[in-house]
């Protein structure tokens, strides 16, 4: 499938199911890559029409989703050796977790002169980035989808307001639009930003903008913050609203659904008019709200060649 | 340290500065924008008319109202993103708020810094809570755009506060301390403020359901013992017991946020605020100070809402649910020390 003209779009896995990476390590590439298309049809089809070309590790949303450092280079080293490039998804960071991000990051360093290969660091938060440019020079910053600034509202689906309307171009528009903002970018070696599809749908040509740009699939990023419900549920009433604490990863088998009190139904008026009825709903899974993009489905992706992507990065298993 | 306070007409210019602000800022929607991006896109991150002003002759004047009582006015251009048409005009914005004798500008976007260091306009750059200085790399980073001043996100700890500050001794630190709280960090958040009658966070996690595996009875008493706990999160936070903790750890600037709100909640902030800046610099610290913080904080519920607001609050004070910074090791020693099971001493006496 062609990205942009002449260039292909090609696909990433975003696993965050350290189960399946734990499959990759131990059986190889084919055998991760036929439980993947059992377990997600979606995928399984993206598979067949798109090559597979590098792993996502690491945690976008959360450091305490981030594997150990021996764990996190056993699995790296997995991915290089079945012959795939990676990508290391970092989260937003606090001092309480900007030395172990610092350990990670030179581990990863170390991985990449060993191997002699270009490994990409995603970046969510502009402490790391400083810290990647600094001192790992050797690693490739590219700008993650939390820092990827573009309004993203589910209840944009609900709006019938005539005001919006008229600056729906505006919103349907990043700051990667914005030359200034990509010299700023390009003034910190960033090349490549990843975004996602918000529901007021994306104004945006990344290569007559001259960037490479990934798009992730199938949810799109809304919100997150530091508290966390999850792990506050077995936290004593007065320390539930404490920010730093332990956690035993209860988002991976916990979240919430959260739905907009207004609505029992909408019609969503698109580009093409109007269409189904709609009730915006979103998943709090850990600290991240995400909902599912429309576009997630294969007729979408085959649109996605107009934005200029040449990367789509598809999570597998949970949102993360 | 000196209390910021939003303003948002001509007339409160006195009023605020009365009260004891010792800085003010305020957003703007110029006429050139509102013509071409409305309220809808704008300069900021209150997409609404109420609290931005409509003029630069408004601007100017509070300009020279404030600067005549020795006050600075800043103003916001803290919105997250702008489009390549919003450039357009960007430019011209600036050099008019240049005119103006604006000191300075509070911004979250970095290919606004970029264009302000570019253009060497002489403003003071503020750095907005808005582009998440988390950790001192960030600071760090920020600082290459001629930063002189940060304000930390809502939901950095006091103690990471000093891990931050303690490198830049030349930078001012800015952190809330009352009014305006989020559930989720604002700059990472990509939702509209002012979309419908309420933010997304309220609208949503009032119908929030769980999903997932549950161990037991004890899980799905956690689950909504949890969910109840966050909904009663109050709008108005509140870190006055904390100002002896930034103060130690580097901050120079206490904001009250929320320029949508009425005159009299903020003129309410002013007070309660720099009563406590008056008992912190009195030396008053511990579980003295904090009484007399959270009796104060409950009198003001009480005149905005009688005494079922003042009887809300002071539940809200006891389980940190409305507290910017619950983290503060003195508040987590109280709450632990009030509600914890005892202590043991040595050899199994309870204590």
């Amino acid at each position: 499938m062609k990205g942009t003209a002449g260039k292909k779009l090609n696909l990433a896995l975003n696993v965050t199911d350290h189960r399946m990476l734990d499959l990759l390590r131990r059986r190889g590439l084919r055998v991760l890559v036929a439980a993947l298309r059992h377990q997600d049809a979606d995928l399984s089809r993206l598979l067949d029409s798109l090559k597979l070309e590098r792993v996502y590790l690491g945690a976008e949303f959360c450091w305490h989703r981030m594997p150990g450092a021996r764990t996190l280079l056993k699995y790296a080293d997995a991915v290089i050796d079945n012959g795939l490039a990676l990508a290391f998804q970092t989260p937003v960071v606090y001092m309480e977790s900007f030395g172990l991000m610092e350990k990670l990051l030179a581990g990863i360093e170390r991985l990449a002169r060993r191997k002699g290969k270009k490994i990409e660091v995603v970046v969510n938060d502009w402490g790391l980035l400083w810290l990647v440019r600094e001192r790992f020079g050797r690693l490739e910053p590219v700008l993650g989808r939390v820092l990827f600034k573009i309004k993203k509202d589910p209840r944009f689906v609900l709006s019938r307001d005539k005001n919006f309307s008229k600056v729906l171009g505006s919103v349907r528009r990043s700051s990667a639009s914005a030359s200034i903002y990509r010299k700023f970018l390009s003034s910190w070696g960033i090349r490549r930003v990843e975004c996602d599809l918000p529901e007021q749908g994306l104004n945006m040509d990344f290569r007559k903008a001259g960037l490479e740009a990934s798009v992730h699939l199938p949810y799109t990023y809304v919100t997150s913050g530091r508290r966390c419900l999850a792990s506050a549920m077995a936290a004593p009433l007065w320390e539930k609203g404490l920010l730093v604490r332990d956690c035993r990863q209860e988002c991976r088998t916990q979240g919430y659904v959260m739905s907009c009190t207004r609505s029992s139904g909408y019609l969503f008026r698109g580009d093409e008019g109007f269409s189904r009825i709609k009730r915006p709903e979103a998943f709090l899974v850990g600290k991240a709200v995400l909902t599912r993009s429309a576009a997630a489905d294969p007729a979408g992706v085959s649109t996605l060649s107009r934005y200029g992507f040449s990367r789509v990065v598809w999570t597998a298993g949970a949102a993360h | 340290m000196k209390v910021v306070v939003p303003i948002r007409s001509v007339r409160e210019t006195d009023i605020l500065i009365d009260d004891g602000a010792d800085e003010l800022f305020c957003g703007i929607v110029p006429p050139e924008w509102k013509r071409r991006f409305g309220f809808e896109s704008p300069l900021n991150r209150r997409e609404t008319a109420t609290g931005n002003l409509a003029s630069y002759a408004d601007l100017q004047e509070i300009v020279a109202g404030a600067h005549d009582r020795g006050v600075d006015v800043h103003v916001t251009l803290n919105a997250h993103c702008y489009a390549q048409e919003h450039y357009q005009v960007l430019p011209s914005v600036l050099g008019r708020l240049a005119r103006l004798d604006v000191d300075g500008v509070i911004v979250a976007d970095p290919g606004l810094l970029f264009l302000i260091k570019k253009m060497r306009l002489p403003f003071r750059v503020v750095v907005s809570g808005e582009a998440m200085a988390t950790t001192a790399a960030a600071v760090a980073l920020w600082r290459t755009y001629n930063a002189a001043r940060v304000i930390l996100p809502r939901q950095v700890t006091p103690t990471e506060m000093g891990r931050i500050t303690r490198p830049f001794a030349d930078m001012e630190f800015e952190a809330f301390v009352f009014s305006d709280d989020c559930f989720f960090e604002g700059g990472v958040c990509n939702t509209i403020h002012h979309f419908s009658s309420d933010t997304f966070c309220h609208e949503f996690l009032q119908r929030a359901e769980g999903w997932g595996r549950m161990r037991g009875m004890g899980d799905l008493v956690g689950r909504g013992l949890t969910l109840d706990y966050f909904l009663r999160m109050k709008r108005t936070a509140c870190g006055i017991c904390s100002l002896g903790t930034l103060k130690k750890n580097g901050i120079t600037h206490l904001k009250i946020p929320g320029r949508t709100g009425p005159l009299e909640s903020r003129r309410a902030g002013i007070r309660l605020v720099r009563d406590a800046v008056t008992l912190i610099r009195a030396g008053r610290a511990g579980e003295k100070m904090i009484a007399q913080m959270t009796q104060w904080r409950q009198a003001v519920e009480e005149a905005a809402g009688g005494r079922d607001a003042a009887e809300a609050q002071r539940l809200a004070c006891l389980l940190g649910n409305s507290c910017y910074y619950p983290d503060d090791p003195v508040l987590k020693k109280k709450r632990r020390d009030d509600f914890g099971p005892p202590r043991r001493k040595k050899r199994g006496a309870l204590r």
